[in-house]
């Protein structure tokens, strides 16, 4: 670590201390958050300091230029540093921790959280509870993630063996494997900060160096791809069945064929859209673990025309 | 030198110059503050003068007096065609027709009775346990969050929220429903549970769950915390939380905080309630699982298959047409193949496995797709593998997903309102409210239940009702308004109705009589409120209480001005305009006015003569006996009491009997629903009964009802009974028309070609403007005519086809002399008074009488003999004067002569006892109705005691 870091990570820490401690005085604020790390890894680019500010409930002073936004934004100084708040209600602060169904966005939403300071000790409890991964968030965003494998590696397949175009075909290859990346992390129980492939070539450093240091290192060619997106799929279709449970358990529950938007209804909340399900759906399908077939659809509310849309089924004896 | 003398007060209504339809420039003072009847013919100019008249200025001016602001929001009027009205008070109208179809309205909150209950029930409710329903304490926020800050320092109290399984739905919808509303943690039996986990509960079984809203560590200042948590909470549970302390709490210290806070059971507190909770319109009231409706829908296999002799290929199963190109036709197909039954066979015929396979699907069983062999796609589906749970099953669950979505798609709609029928909600039982609101009691009594008690039995609880010292201001003043009202209409005779009865099942004069007790209840003085035959519909003996009603008002200081035939309305008025001497172009000026004995001297005066007994509808010299008997046994929809009809055929029959008694449930619902259901459309659902005998002699049954007979100007007379079409043909052959080659369909003003292009054959165009009202002006090409310059060059008799619409119905009898199809049906309407009729009157400004008479028409010109026909009138003599009713009686009789049967609902005794047969119901309305009271000849009903209908014949049939 050169000194300039060194400096750095000082005064920023410094400021933040500072501004802690007349924080402290005013009653109305409950807690301090701050949102991401100061370590010698992160502080290199840093302009600021990002905070959660909890406020007390029913105190809440709205600006003009607030808008219609429910969130609250304030820029504040400290040693010269700019602490980037967010002032949160303490009633939506605990939605926020507490709401079980908070998926892809609160993954990074409470990573590498830490509170700073609280004058209200049920508030320090929650913040130490959402700091663990509830599970069913967990099984979501790995649907998400392998969702979004299934696609890339789809798409690059096509780049690769239609078009045959290499320069495409390697960064779409890259794109899978960060989403590839993603989805291993996410299975592990683990939150990245940054970027999750640095995490998982640690985790299965033999995978991630055919699906992504391979493709960094060499020139992009036909095989060094194709053996990539084998390596990709063969993930995939060791894993795409635990990943997508989410999805398969609905189905079998279900016993008929489910249309798409019936399934992603049952998904609302959980920031499982309608492409992410098409995306699993469509590639447990063309895998064999699910019938593709199609459901009646009205488009609009005065639509008497059916179109079809896609439905899924499941034998719940499979 | 002016005089300081103040001016006296204005006693009149001017009407000066008023020419609104067939109104001759005619003048008029209206006395103000007096009960006021307009009268006369069919057709004379009544309706004309009160309404589009009179009212309608009252009502521009009124609007016209708004800010330019105001005037964005409220549609414009036009000006009446009249020279100037004074002495105008603020104008409220008061017609017969029917509140919305909205299932979301009932009486309790057209009378606003509702509102007033439901702000009780917050003042006065007492709260119940849902688990031990003990009575449990409402608090505001606020009380409880002293309440907590009362225990010691660091002491820890967990909030929950009760939830409560939703009808339909399972354990874990109630869990993502927790998570949807931003909680972690549960309490599911008393255990805790982590809702981010997997965790899931078996169908089976009952669960005690409680969402952990919060926990507070008590401290000073923590107050507003603890009020914005518990108001978050409110929305999940219902209002109901329960407090808990964790164990090591001082013994003392729980026994203070526990003391008469909450159920000793289970902790729960309400939070205070809220007027807003008791109603079933705002989801914090509605009952979850019927958003407030208070019913349900399923599948009625009658209605599903509508046809049992057609086959599944002809489309047996409504909705799942057998089509080889889409899903319906593969799972058709398939289960055809699979369970080895042909899709050619009558539904009908089908094995009783096969239909409930159809019905109710095949759960454990997978079918693999087999594609018909004449699909032209969907070939890349065969072999594929698929669960199938029956077509009922499958509507149904579309049902539910649908209804939660909360949005409405027209043909969702109508296919549904087809194939399902009503239920009430398994959830709230029909009470709308969350059952939470359901324990809610006031005395003992719940709100639904006060809803569904009729308005008799309801005052007399509300007599009872006792409020505690500190509420009983509020409360007394929410009693008083409740209780004025209901008094209000049970004067007005409707103590049968409940406050949950549904708007659209009310009938016209019912809803009248509501909206007029809304005006009475009001005590607004200085109004003029103009009301269209309140006596229809009711019964002489409820017609004295509409009188002393319209009596009310006017004493309170209102001028009612009623348009009316009625004789004892008539009688009771103060002033009598009668307009005539004829309808129609025969109309239009002022014949008599004064109080009903001067009009009764009056020589002129038809009403008059009626009255003073000059004029009468004559008895018949002989009455028919019932050649064959129709008999409905165990009758029971609505309020009738499992009753046996009998009604004879051949024969001219009323079906009479107090407002409310149950004759529309019999006549309508039951009797022609089941005669539908046997001759026509075995879809349409009778009302309860057992059986039907007799039927079979009947060919066929005819409901002539007062619906419109089309909403379009482009619908008239003459296109309903079908003579325009050979008006047509008949200027087709006209010379100078086949020269230019102009077909029949050169003359119709609905096609293009002869039509005047400009307005499109309306013969007027409106333009629409900002601020004020919509124009509408005549058509400057075609001058109102209609149809272009070459068309009406075409003459046939020296008339246009545009003059021959413009022809009255009676003036067309004696032009189309000779041409007999014509001729005859213009004839019949010209007997059944409609002669003031032009040949092409718009279809929307028909009143719903004489409509119902185009419509009697209609079938009087299409009458057969040798075929026996039940024709069933409602009140066919709704806006007939006297000298009407005799034409009218003169048509019904002509049916009867024919070889048919004709039942009339009917009130005028002047019908009742020309009638060969009486059926009276009763004796009073609602629950004290829905029997037989008497039944047979005139003379004989009047012999009975028991029967009003009967009492109030003997002296017209004394006269004999």
């Amino acid at each position: 670590m050169d000194t300039d870091t060194t400096s750095k990570l000082r005064r920023y820490q410094e400021a933040l201390t500072a501004f802690i401690e007349r924080t402290k005085e005013d009653r109305w604020i409950l807690a301090v958050v701050q949102v991401g790390s100061l370590n010698e890894e992160t502080i290199w680019h840093k302009d600021g300091i990002g905070l959660w500010i909890v406020e007390a409930d029913g105190v809440t002073q709205r600006r003009r230029s607030d808008g219609e936004e429910h969130r609250i934004w304030r820029t504040l100084v400290e040693h010269d540093i700019n602490m980037w708040a967010e002032l949160i209600p303490r009633s939506r602060f605990k939605k926020m921790v507490e709401g079980a169904a908070r998926t892809a966005f609160s993954y990074n939403f409470f990573a590498r959280r830490f509170l700073l300071y609280s004058s209200d000790e049920s508030l320090s409890r929650w913040f130490e509870e959402a700091n663990s991964v509830a599970e069913r968030d967990r099984k979501n965003e790995v649907v998400i993630m392998t969702g979004w494998v299934a696609h890339e590696l789809r798409h690059t397949r096509r780049l690769l063996e239609i078009k045959k175009d290499l320069d495409r075909a390697w960064q779409g290859a890259l794109g899978a494997a960060h989403a590839l990346a993603a989805a291993h992390v996410v299975m592990h129980g683990e939150i990245c900060e940054t970027y999750p492939v640095h995490r998982a070539l640690e985790l299965a450093p033999a995978l991630f160096a055919e699906v992504y240091t391979a493709l960094l290192m060499g020139k992009p060619s036909q095989e060094t791809l194709a053996t990539a997106l084998q390596a990709s799929e063969a993930w995939l279709e060791r894993h795409a069945e635990a990943n997508l449970e989410p999805v398969l358990s609905y189905l079998r529950r279900q016993r008929r064929a489910v249309p798409l938007s019936e399934l992603a209804d049952h998904f609302a909340y959980s920031q499982l859209y309608p492409w992410y399900l098409e995306g699993a759906c469509e590639w447990l399908a063309r895998a064999g673990r699910l019938e593709k077939l199609a459901a009646d659809i009205l488009l609009t509310k005065k639509s008497r025309v059916h179109l079809e849309e896609p439905s899924y089924f499941i034998d719940a004896v499979l | 030198m002016p005089s300081s003398e103040p001016a006296p007060p204005r006693t009149t209504i001017e009407v000066r110059g008023a020419r609104e339809n067939n109104l001759r420039n005619l003048s008029v003072d209206i006395p103000r503050d007096k009960f006021v009847v307009i009268t006369g013919v069919s057709g004379s100019g009544k309706s004309s003068l009160a309404f589009e008249t009179v009212y309608a200025e009252g009502q521009r001016r009124l609007l016209a007096s708004m800010s330019s602001y105001a005037k964005r929001f409220v549609s414009q009027l036009k000006k009446p065609d009249v020279d100037f009205v004074n002495g105008l008070s603020p104008v409220v109208s008061i017609d017969q027709k029917t509140v919305g179809r909205n299932p979301r309205s009932t009486v309790g909150t057209m009378t606003d009775s509702q509102d007033y209950l439901r702000m009780l029930f917050a003042s006065l409710g007492q709260a119940h346990c849902p688990w031990c329903e003990e009575p449990i304490p409402a608090l505001a926020p606020h009380r409880i969050a002293e309440h907590m800050l009362a225990l010691p320092a660091g002491v820890e109290v967990e909030v929950r929220v009760p939830v409560w399984k939703v009808w339909g739905e399972d354990w874990n919808w109630l869990l993502d429903r927790i998570r949807h509303h931003g909680y972690r943690k549960a309490r599911v039996d008393g255990k805790l549970v982590d809702l981010g986990s997997e965790f899931r509960l078996g169908d089976e079984g009952v669960h005690h769950i409680e969402a952990v809203a919060d926990s507070f560590v008590v401290e000073s200042g923590i107050e507003r915390e603890i009020v914005a948590s518990l108001n978050d909470a409110r929305e999940l549970g219902d209002g109901l939380l329960s407090f808990h302390l964790p164990a090591g709490v001082a013994v003392e210290s729980r026994m203070h905080f526990e003391q008469g806070f909450g159920c000793s059971a289970h902790r729960i507190v309400s939070l205070d309630l809220h007027h807003g909770e008791f109603t079933f319109n705002d989801p914090a009231g509605a009952c979850v699982t019927c958003g407030g409706l208070g019913t349900g829908k399923r599948v009625h296999k009658q209605l599903l298959v509508p046809d049992p002799a057609r086959s599944l290929r002809d489309g047996a199963i409504v909705s799942k047409e057998y089509n080889p190109g889409n899903w319906n036709g593969r799972i058709l197909y398939t289960l055809s193949r699979k369970y080895g039954f042909s899709l050619d066979t009558p539904f009908g015929e089908l094995p009783e496995d096969i239909v409930t396979m159809l019905f109710y699907g095949v759960p454990d069983e997978l079918l693999v797709i087999e594609v018909p062999p004449e699909a032209k796609m969907g070939q890349h589906y065969e072999g594929r593998e698929m669960g199938f749970q029956g077509f009922v099953n499958d509507i149904e669950r579309h049902y539910h997903w649908y209804r939660k979505q909360g949005d409405s798609n027209s043909w969702t709609e109508d296919l549904l309102d087809r194939i399902m029928v009503e239920y009430d909600c398994p959830d709230c039982k029909g009470g709308r409210l969350k059952r939470s609101r359901e324990l809610v009691t006031v005395q003992g009594q719940s709100l639904p239940a006060l809803c569904r008690m009729h308005f008799g039995k309801l005052l007399v609880f509300l007599a009872q009702v006792e409020a505690p010292p500190e509420k009983k201001e509020v409360a007394s003043v929410l009693l008083r308004e409740v209780v004025g009202r209901l008094e209000l209409l049970s004067d007005i005779g409707l103590d049968y109705l409940s406050l949950d009865r549904r708007a659209g099942t009310l009938s016209g004069g019912e809803s009248q009589r509501i909206r007029l007790s809304t005006q009475i209840g009001s005590g607004l003085m200085g109004m003029l409120y103009v009301l269209d035959e309140p006596s229809i519909g009711l019964h002489p003996k409820d017609n004295a209480r509409m009188i002393a009603t319209i009596r009310k008002l006017v004493d309170i200081g209102n001028t009612v001005l009623v348009v009316e035939h009625d004789e004892d309305t008539i009688r009771a008025a103060d002033y009598c305009i009668e307009i005539g001497p004829g309808p129609g172009v025969h109309g239009g000026e002022v014949v008599a006015t004064g109080s009903p004995e001067s009009l009764m001297e009056n020589e002129v005066s038809l009403t008059g003569a009626y009255l003073a007994g000059r004029s009468a509808i004559a008895l018949p010299k002989i009455r028919r006996t019932p050649k064959r008997w129709m008999r409905v046994f165990g009758c029971r929809h609505n309020n009738l009491k499992n009753v046996d009809i009998s009604v004879p055929l051949g024969v001219f029959t009323c079906l009479t009997g107090a407002s409310g008694s149950g004759k529309s449930s019999f006549l309508h619902e039951t009797l022609y629903k089941r005669l539908i259901a046997e001759l026509e459309d075995s879809r349409v659902l009778p009302g309860e009964h057992d059986r039907i005998e007799g039927h079979e002699a009947i060919a066929g049954v005819i409901h002539i009802d007062q619906s419109p007979i089309g909403r379009s100007s482009r619908s008239n007379p003459a296109t309903y009974i079908g003579i325009y079409d050979l008006i047509r043909k008949l200027f087709a052959t006209v010379d100078k028309a086949i020269k230019r080659g102009y077909t029949a369909s050169r003359f119709s003003f609905n096609v293009k070609g002869g039509r005047c292009e400009p307005c499109a054959g309306e013969g007027s165009i409106t333009t629409k403007l900002s601020f004020m009202p919509d124009v509408e002006v005549q058509c400057p090409t075609c001058k109102g005519a209609r149809f272009n310059a070459h068309t009406l060059e075409i003459l046939w008799n020296g008339k246009s086809i545009a003059d021959v619409l413009d022809l009255s119905i009676e003036a067309g009898v004696a032009f189309f002399e000779g041409q007999k199809p014509i001729s005859r049906k213009l004839e019949v309407l010209n007997e059944l008074g409609l002669g003031y009729l032009k040949i092409g009157h718009p279809a929307p400004i028909l009143s719903g009488g004489e409509a119902q008479r185009v419509k009697l028409a209609g079938e009087l010109g299409k009458v057969k003999r040798g075929q026996h026909l039940l024709y069933i009138l409602d009140e066919p003599t709704t806006g007939l004067h006297f000298a009407d009713i005799d034409r009218l009686l003169a048509s019904l009789n002509g049916l009867v002569e024919a070889g048919h049967s004709v039942v009339v609902i009917e009130h005028n005794l002047d019908v009742i006892k020309t009638a060969d047969w009486i059926i009276d119901m009763g004796p009073e309305g609602g629950h004290k109705g829905g029997e037989v009271l008497a039944a047979g000849r005139p003379e004989d009903v009047a012999a009975i005691e028991a029967s009003y209908t009967g009492r109030f014949l003997r002296p017209l049939l004394s006269h004999r």
